[in-house]
């Protein structure tokens, strides 16, 4: 039986792409649910003395900005903001690492979903913003990476030798 | 960075327990972003990415703040001269990606900065580890 072919790209096939490759798509960098993986909430708190972040603020703060711009792609109000960016690293508790690691999962997954559901009209508004949560995402798991190697407790097998 | 720092890696501090053995230094770094972003974009408009692009690495002979940072910004410079020939008939029109796989100059586009961003992670790293706060992160 002949394959039908491939359904022809749009933009938003190629938001979705770029999205899934941050979330859990592993394509030309480690995604951040790989990233996270088998962490436990004393190495994702790890923070050295000075005002760089640990792993789970890194998290939090990941969790906090794709929610704010989720709600209002959804056209609901986001959640409270003060203004200072600083309140959106937030730090864990055994609890609520697990909590922000399934929280990551489950902001990107819906974000995904909402993409789909969305019409031309709605992607022509918004794809500058999903575009830039793209590169938000990888900017900071380029940096969580960093600091599993600095703690010794990153595998090179899922990526970055 | 710091002229100096150029050929800084984490491996260098031999922090105990970490894994830092052969990563790349903060030029090696900026070049692999800057070649990557040759081989990303050149399919764009069909041109053949510079022969120095090396494998995604960049040159290997060059070493200095000056180069590096000039091979980055002409790098990007290549990205808005390509990203301008995009129209609305080309942006989703199948194409062969620099590997060879099926692409769009759309993906091409905006996959580029977002691979450079996950290095900018990367890059602030190696910053802070050195005492420097990123320009982009200060006052925040």
């Amino acid at each position: 039986m002949a394959q039908s072919a491939s359904p022809a790209p749009t933009l938003k096939s190629v938001l979705l792409e770029q999205l899934r490759e941050t979330h859990n798509q592993e394509q030309w960098f480690v995604p951040v649910k790989v990233a996270i993986e088998g962490l436990t909430v004393e190495q994702a708190a790890w923070k050295d003395a000075t005002d760089n972040h640990s792993i789970a603020q890194l998290v939090n703060h990941l969790i906090f900005w794709n929610k704010q711009q989720l709600a209002k792609f959804n056209g609901e109000k986001p959640p409270a903001f003060s203004g200072d960016n600083k309140e959106t690293f937030a730090g864990v508790d055994k609890a609520s690492w697990e909590a922000s690691v399934r929280q990551i999962d489950e902001v990107l997954t819906t974000w995904e979903k909402a993409i789909e559901a969305a019409d031309d009209a709605k992607l022509a508004k918004w794809y500058s913003t999903i575009g830039r949560i793209s590169t938000h995402n990888a900017y900071h798991t380029g940096q969580i990476i960093y600091i599993r190697k600095m703690k010794g407790n990153w595998d090179p097998e899922k990526g970055v030798k | 960075m710091p002229d100096g720092k150029f050929d800084f890696s984490p491996e260098k501090l031999n922090i105990a327990g970490s894994d830092y053995k052969g990563v790349r230094t903060f030029g090696q770094q900026l070049k692999h972003i800057a070649a990557a972003n040759y081989l990303i974009w050149s399919p764009i408009t069909g041109e053949k990415a510079p022969a120095n692009v090396n494998d995604g690495k960049g040159p290997d002979n060059m070493t200095t703040k000056a180069d590096i940072v000039k091979y980055l910004k002409d790098s990007f410079s290549f990205g808005h001269k390509s990203v301008a020939t995009l129209t609305e008939s080309n942006l989703v029109q199948p194409i062969s990606s620099s590997s060879g796989k099926p692409t769009t100059r759309l993906f091409l586009a905006t996959f580029a900065p977002a691979h450079a961003f996950d290095h900018y992670g990367q890059l602030v790293e190696y910053l802070r580890m050195n005492g420097v706060v990123p320009p982009a992160s200060r006052g925040q």
